[in-house]
């Protein structure tokens, strides 16, 4: 029940990987498609963050295929996937605890930095000019998601709702493609789930980013997502609207068990 | 008073030593999130080489420049062919790797250059100052310090290169995520301390006397200053060697006995600094989520 798009940003094929005797992803294939955002849900431990881990290289999967806008990337360092646009935010944060969101952000925007680091030490102005431009950028950003009044802050001083959004903003100083996030309304308060949606739902339509999202507040899945793909034992069961997910008897049996 | 005032300028003419120690400490901890026990041994295998160009016929200021590339590549190559296999070990594993590096180094230096104490020479000029406790060679060593802990100061705050090597160090999963090439932040991190390490070495081998063992209790001070003053804080790693050089010569004179309890004072600065500001003077406080 695919949804056919001719030409997705990303396509994933067959996609395998064991660890040991268990099979933490077998044979998943789904597309993304240009602009769409699109939810991954499953129970615990039905592969969603390994999903994720192997799309942004942590993970070099056993078998199957990864194609970001026409380009194998199975099996590259997770440096060059971000290089190549996929940008993504974890479970349980991971930030520079020492630094400012500001230098955090700063970071984000390095997989574009183009000179290389002989280069960079070598050419000054070059290196000034390159310096200026992802300040300028890191500071888009922090202006587009609000964070202006804490930008020399360290991150580990900041409520756990801010310091996401500062891994929000480092991921997309990245100007991803593709932008994954992983459980971002996990560990924050109601009131802040609602700015999340409203703030996911922007980063697709207004600034024109396609999102892969793994969460477990369906409310919230089902708010944002056009389509929605369901793993369970690491086997995709489900990949359709959220509306037609939420009565799939398949999805329903993973969730609660079989009579 | 005025014996106040002076034992505080020759504190700070010592404190110079350590504080050279403690911001190559620095560098090396920012990089790889680690001490290395070597690094002594390395800054005296360094300051061999460089005293091998001068019995060559080089200058001074020759040596210490092509010194100091050498130690840059000397730097990155150690970090490739001996630590990075080991880098995912266990902590114990590698600073067993580091102590290796230390008596490598130490027992290559002895064999190659034999054990003798050997004079090594300044480059600044042999006047002295404050009642002949200050010579221009202290200043000079101070100067120098000041000059490296701006570059580091710099390299670290404003450029991008010094905050992706920063990132990597933190989290090198996320950096890597970011497009931050971990693997040559960290050489770059091990060519840079081995650098500072050499000048350090250049400096302070005038005042110590160049042998193998020179740096046994030089690097100790630089570890304690580093602490002192904040590991993930050049700045604070040279205001903490400054403050021990001055706590040390301060003992050695005002309390009995003192000058055979210089180290015990200078440790014990270590444990107060440690139980009540456990980050160090000037460091940060990070939280981690468990």
């Amino acid at each position: 029940m695919t949804v056919a798009t001719t030409d997705p940003l990303l396509r994933v094929t067959d996609l395998r990987i064991r660890f040991g005797g268990i099979k933490a992803l077998d044979g998943v294939s789904f597309d993304v498609g240009r602009g769409e955002t699109v939810g991954v849900i499953g129970p615990n431990g039905s592969g969603k963050t390994t999903l994720f881990n192997c799309l942004s290289g942590i993970y070099s999967a056993d078998e199957g295929g990864i194609v970001l806008d026409g380009a194998a990337i199975r099996g590259m360092p997770a440096h060059e996937i971000a290089a190549r646009g996929i940008s993504r935010t974890f479970q349980n944060l991971a930030l520079f605890p020492t630094m400012t969101v500001l230098d955090n952000v700063k970071v984000g925007c390095h997989s574009h930095s183009s000179s290389s680091f002989v280069a960079n030490a070598l050419r000054f102005p070059s290196m000034l000019r390159e310096e200026a431009e992802i300040r300028d950028r890191a500071w888009h950003w922090i202006e587009r998601l609000g964070l202006e009044p804490v930008a020399h802050q360290l991150v580990t001083d900041l409520p756990m709702g801010t310091q996401k959004k500062t891994e929000l903003a480092r991921a997309l100083a990245a100007e991803p493609r593709l932008l994954m996030l992983d459980e971002p309304a996990g560990g924050i308060s109601h009131e802040e789930i609602d700015e999340l949606e409203e703030l996911i739902r922007r980063i697709g339509q207004e600034f024109g980013v396609t999102i892969l999202l793994v969460e477990h507040h369906v409310a919230l899945v089902m708010g944002v997502c056009a389509r929605v793909v369901v793993l369970n034992f690491g086997q995709k069961i489900a990949d359709d609207s959220p509306g037609r997910v939420q009565s799939d008897t398949a999805v329903i049996r993973a969730y609660l068990g079989t009579d | 008073m005025e014996l106040l005032l002076q034992q505080i300028i020759a504190g700070l003419a010592t404190g110079g030593i350590y504080a050279c120690f403690a911001l190559a400490v620095v560098m090396i901890y920012q990089a790889i999130d680690h001490f290395n026990f070597a690094q002594g041994e390395m800054a005296m295998f360094s300051t061999y080489v460089a005293w091998q160009l001068m019995a060559w016929g080089l200058s001074f200021w020759l040596a210490f420049g092509l010194t100091f590339v050498f130690s840059l590549v000397m730097g990155a190559f150690l970090y490739l062919v001996v630590l990075k296999p080991v880098q995912n070990a266990s902590a114990l594993s590698q600073i067993v790797a580091f102590i290796a590096l230390m008596c490598i180094f130490n027992s290559l230096a002895g064999t190659i250059w034999d054990y003798s104490v050997k004079p090594f020479p300044s480059p600044f000029p042999e006047t002295a100052l404050f009642g002949a406790l200050v010579t221009g060679h202290d200043l000079g060593m101070i100067a120098v310090t000041l000059i490296m802990l701006a570059g580091v100061f710099y390299f670290f705050k404003f450029s991008t290169l010094g905050l992706a090597m920063r990132a990597a160090a933190q989290n090198p999963e996320s950096a890597q995520l970011c497009g931050v090439r971990v693997q040559m932040m960290t050489a770059l991190g091990w060519a840079l301390a081995a650098a500072i390490g050499s000048v350090a070495g250049m400096m302070v081998a005038y005042k110590v006397f160049l042998e193998p063992n020179m740096m046994y209790s030089i690097i100790l001070y630089g570890f304690a200053a580093a602490i002192v003053g904040g590991l993930d804080s050049p700045a604070g790693a040279v205001a903490g060697g400054f403050l021990l050089g001055v706590v040390e010569n301060l003992t050695g004179v005002y309390v009995p006995g003192g000058s055979e309890l210089k180290l015990t004072f200078a440790l014990l600065l270590i444990v107060v600094v440690l139980m009540f500001k456990p980050t160090g003077l000037f460091g940060h406080r990070v939280v981690k989520r468990v």
